[in-house]
């Protein structure tokens, strides 16, 4: 129950492994747990979504791996192992070394992640001058054939652009040449086409799906969005709260959602071709990380508990077991051995 | 080839507003502010008519200039040309008591619920700032509306004394849809209300609106980015690209067979939340292009899978290819 | 940062507590003994000038010539009588300093405020109006800031000679122009926020929107500015008084006292010293009081 990672990578040492991390804001209205115990393994290769609405800590999650927290954020206990190494005990000028070449990570606005006063060509060519002591003119070189690479039409003209001359998209594809320009093994992207438009969307994860899968990068996905999970993950791990309540294979998440959170997500959105008269909502609004409720931190939102009429939710907070094939659900309603299935919560969902 | 209707497209005189070639260009000035060096057709010559107590559904990626569209319908904003009927009455044409008048008849609410409530306000007061401003009721008989509208919109009573920034994200867009809905108005732009919100909220929010709707006979014109949330709301829906409607019909005509392209590929791109589904993509290439330099030609032929040499050449009219179902497509017939 | 704010306040539990901005504000500004001090210090300046005639133990144009440079208390021939000396014409020190509080703190109170709405009021129009009356008003507050001001002011006093109220509109004259500029800026950006747009579209006037959201929105950036504004004028006031263009005698003002103390001031450093340390004292902590309202105001200027 305590293994994390599933029966068919258990041959391989996972890529990443965090354990039990806690990331804590120490403000001024009080300690907030935006990370609370978080248990998360990636694989090599593999795409991992971790998916939750704002606030629920999955971006905090990503700073606390890269090590890019700013006051009053701190790393409070947990483990963070990555290919072996214990990442939190590493000295700064060692993590330096570790982003960029073996960890990279982009954001959700592209142009504010690029430096404004020099050309995109310049500022990918950097990462080889730096991580690789290469000359300019060769770093140039390399970084025109990586624009090429991430779908830059005109690549050598391009290069000389700046970011204010790009679109979001163009920015974006800039943003992961740079970030995959020394085949990091691992990607973390962060709502990386959330600022984007649909169309352009598309592109871009199209493009970090395919090149993660030439360069065999591991990518951990973060975003609102389930729909961008089930495209892109083949695991994922639902966030809320700064605690992970379900974590499964892409396919079992959305054939057998056990979570009565996940649940609540997947109908709440409105499905393209099957028009209802209105939509399932989970009631309520996320909880204030100062003051988290006793028990389950979903239970004053949660229907489940409601119709079951389950005390202990608001009491005791469940543990993250396994259901399954690496199916594993942070619920009381899972808590025993034959995992009880909970039917969804309808409201009043006929077709119009 | 169906009968061109660029201009009498989707007239109808029991609509409560009739938006005829409406166009919005902005200025391009050369830096030094002085002269104009070129225009930004931003909204370049729309017609479409919003029938009674129905939503209709206005969609396109940004700027396509839909947010502008909804800004120059309600008089936000001058148009450069065309008019807005609403009541049969040229908006535009409207001046000082007359217009505030009609002010009260349409609404807005905005996408972003940090911006569009004044922080040095309690919420309380600017639900009632409508009223206050038409001098409409008492000071108390106001007081009271804006308990009853905070109820109605999910909100408590007891809230009214509280700052905007007091609320999470979700409830100030409860706060402005009470705002709108304070002056009872019959129409309102709905501006993206729920793409700044959490999925969990956005259902809620979206609920609400379709309730308050029935409730208060309202008119909705729904500007959205999502093709998934347009077609839960709307009856009637236009896509917008680059200032220009390409594709205007029924719900169940442009969701179930959509002829435009552009329709098509955005419609395909939206992710599926089901693994289990593999769709044919429709991938477009490239970026939206500049309204400052649209393409000539069909505007959309620079990133259209089908495109044949025509496109580029001259610009396809709005025309209802089927009844209701109106195409600006050179490949559409 | 701001996200992790977010993170805190966007709750519904937030609501139970009802926090008003000023309270807001204050709490923060008093996190800060400096703050307090400063506050305290400015305090005491404005009482000392409205009660003048009741701390000041002696009428400050009252001649002794029997008393003529006095030391302090503490020194020598000083007496009780006289705790900070006396002047070459035997009047009370003490009494002339807290009697020249008033001509500095009131003439650099009313130009400060003066300057306030006046550059205020020029921001919102050149704001809200269209860009001939703008460019106007920015090319005139150009000029303004480009001119050296002593020399401006000594030019206007030559002129039309001096005066309390002549002194106080050169002060304003010269003041004004920062508002302006920060009204406009803060305009232009409020301008285009939503919720001015959604007054507009609830049918509200131009002056409302100005007067009941922007002004509202502008006012603690208008604050700090006048705090700052407010010791330049002080400072300013002492120069010209000093210079002689100023207050004239025998009416005391601490740029006053200094001129005439500046001679004897190896032989009575009293003279000097005393006027001195109060343009200080005063100028630091309405400069302080400027940096903690600052400071106070910052996270709230994220609206």
């Amino acid at each position: 129950m305590t293994q994390t990672g599933s029966s068919d990578h258990t041959a391989l040492q996972p890529l990443l492994q965090v354990k039990d991390l806690r990331t804590h804001f120490f403000t001024r209205d009080g300690v907030v747990q935006a990370v609370d115990g978080v248990d998360l393994t990636i694989q090599h290769n593999e795409i991992i979504g971790l998916v939750g609405e704002s606030g629920c800590g999955k971006s905090v999650t990503a700073l606390s791996i890269m090590r890019l927290l700013d006051h009053p954020g701190r790393i409070v206990s947990g483990e963070v192992t990555f290919d072996g190494t214990s990442i939190l005990d590493l000295s700064e000028r060692e993590m330096v070394d570790l982003r960029g070449s073996r960890i990279s990570m982009i954001f959700q606005q592209p142009q504010s992640s690029l430096n404004p006063i020099f050309s995109v060509g310049e500022q990918i060519a950097e990462m080889f001058q730096i991580h690789q002591g290469m000359h300019k003119a060769a770093a140039l070189d390399k970084a025109i054939s990586l624009l090429c690479e991430v779908g830059i039409p005109d690549a050598s003209t391009r290069a000389k652009s700046y970011p204010h001359q790009m679109s979001g998209g163009q920015a974006q594809r800039v943003m992961i040449a740079i970030a995959l320009a020394l085949n990091p093994e691992l990607l973390i992207a962060d709502e990386p086409t959330t600022a984007l438009d649909v169309t352009v969307q598309a592109q871009i994860l199209d493009l970090i799906r395919d090149l993660s899968r030439r360069i065999n990068t591991a990518v951990l996905l973060i975003t609102h969005e389930l729909g961008v999970i089930a495209e892109m993950a083949d695991r994922v791990a639902v966030m809320y709260a700064g605690r992970i309540l379900e974590t499964a294979h892409t396919k079992d998440l959305f054939a057998k959602s056990s979570h009565p959170y996940t649940q609540g997500l997947i109908n709440s959105i409105p499905v393209l071709g099957k028009v209802e008269k209105r939509l399932n909502v989970i009631p309520g609004s996320v909880p204030n990380l100062v003051e988290l409720p006793d028990g389950c931190r979903f239970a004053p939102r949660c229907q489940a508990r409601r119709e079951y009429d389950l005390e202990i939710c608001n009491e005791q907070e469940p543990d993250l077991v396994l259901i399954g094939n690496g199916h594993k659900v942070r619920c009381w309603l899972h808590q025993s051995s034959e995992g009880r299935q909970v039917p969804l919560a309808t409201d009043g969902g006929n077709e119009s | 080839m169906g009968k061109q209707t660029e201009l009498t497209a989707d007239k109808d005189n029991n609509a409560l507003i009739q938006v005829q070639n409406l166009a919005k260009y902005f200025p391009v000035d050369d830096g030094r502010r002085r002269r104009v060096v070129a225009w930004v057709k931003a909204v370049d010559g729309i017609s479409f008519a919003i029938q009674r107590g129905k939503t209709f559904g206005l969609v396109g990626e940004s700027g396509c200039g839909k947010t502008t569209a909804g800004r120059t319908i309600i008089r936000l904003m001058e148009p450069t040309h065309g008019t807005v009927l609403f009541e049969g009455k040229d908006i535009h044409s409207l001046k000082g008591q007359e217009l505030k008048a009609i002010r009260r008849d349409m609404q807005i609410i905005f996408q972003d619920p940090y911006s569009s409530l004044d922080p040095r306000v309690p919420i309380g007061k600017s639900i009632s700032e409508g009223l206050q401003i038409h001098a409409i009721g008492t000071k108390r008989e106001r007081r009271e509306l804006v308990m009853e509208m905070l109820c109605k919109v999910g909100l408590e009573p007891y809230h009214a004394g509280r700052y905007p920034h007091q609320f999470s994200g979700g409830q100030r867009q409860r706060i402005g849809i009470a705002r709108a809905l304070a002056l009872r108005p019959k129409f309102i732009v709905a501006d993206e209300p729920v793409s700044a919100l959490d999925v969990s909220v956005q259902s809620q929010v979206l609920n609400l609106l379709k309730d308050l709707q029935e409730e208060f006979d309202l008119t909705y014109l729904f500007i959205a980015h999502n093709m998934n949330v347009v077609e839960h709301v709307s009856d009637r829906v236009a896509v917008m690209y680059l200032g220009k409607i390409v594709e205007l019909a029924s719900r169940e005509e442009l969701f179930g067979r959509s002829l435009h392209p552009y329709t098509q590929a955005l419609m395909s791109a939206i992710p599926i939340a089901d693994p289990e589904v593999r769709r044919e993509r429709i991938i477009l290439s490239g970026d939206l292009p500049s309204a400052l330099n649209p393409p000539c030609g069909c505007r959309f032929h620079t990133r259209c899978p089908i495109a044949v040499d025509h496109c580029s050449v001259e610009e396809p009219l709005l025309n209802e290819i089927e009844p209701e179902h109106h195409v600006a497509c050179w490949l559409v017939n | 940062m701001r996200k992790q704010l977010e993170m805190t306040s966007n709750t519904a539990d937030d609501l139970s507590k009802e926090v008003s901005w000023i309270r807001m504000v204050a709490s923060e500004f008093v996190r800060s003994k400096v703050n307090v001090v400063a506050l305290g210090l400015f305090i005491i300046s404005v009482l000392t000038a409205l009660f003048a005639p009741t701390v000041a133990p002696h009428d400050p144009l009252s001649q002794d010539l029997m008393k003529r440079l006095l030391p302090p208390a503490w020194i020598g021939e000083g007496t009780g009588e006289h705790i900070l000396g006396t002047d070459t014409v035997g009047r009370d020190v003490l009494s002339r300093v807290v009697f020249g509080a008033r001509i500095s703190m009131g003439i650099g109170l009313t130009s400060a405020t003066i300057a306030g709405i006046f550059g205020v009021l020029m921001g919102l129009i050149s704001g809200f109006f269209g860009r001939g009356i703008s460019d106007l008003i920015m090319r005139i507050t150009d000029a303004q800031l480009s001119f050296p001001f002593i020399i401006v002011a000594i030019t206007i006093a030559a002129v039309v000679g001096s005066g309390l109220w002549k002194l106080i509109i050169i002060l304003t004259l010269w003041g004004w122009a920062p508002f302006a500029r920060v009204a406009r800026s803060s305009v232009l950006s409020l301008k285009e926020r939503e919720f001015i747009l959604a007054s507009r579209a609830l049918g509200a006037h131009e002056l409302r929107i100005m007067f009941f959201h922007i002004l509202p929105n502008i006012l603690s950036a208008v604050v700090v500015i006048w705090t700052f504004t407010l010791a330049q004028m002080i400072l300013a006031e002492s120069t010209l008084s000093f210079l002689g263009f100023g207050i004239q005698p025998p009416t005391p003002s601490w740029g006053e006292m200094l001129t005439t103390g500046r001679q004897y001031i190896s032989s009575a450093w009293w003279l000097s010293i005393f006027p001195g340390v109060s343009i200080m004292l005063t100028v630091l902590a309405v400069n302080l009081l400027g940096d903690g309202l600052r400071d106070a105001l910052d996270p709230n200027l994220r609206v």
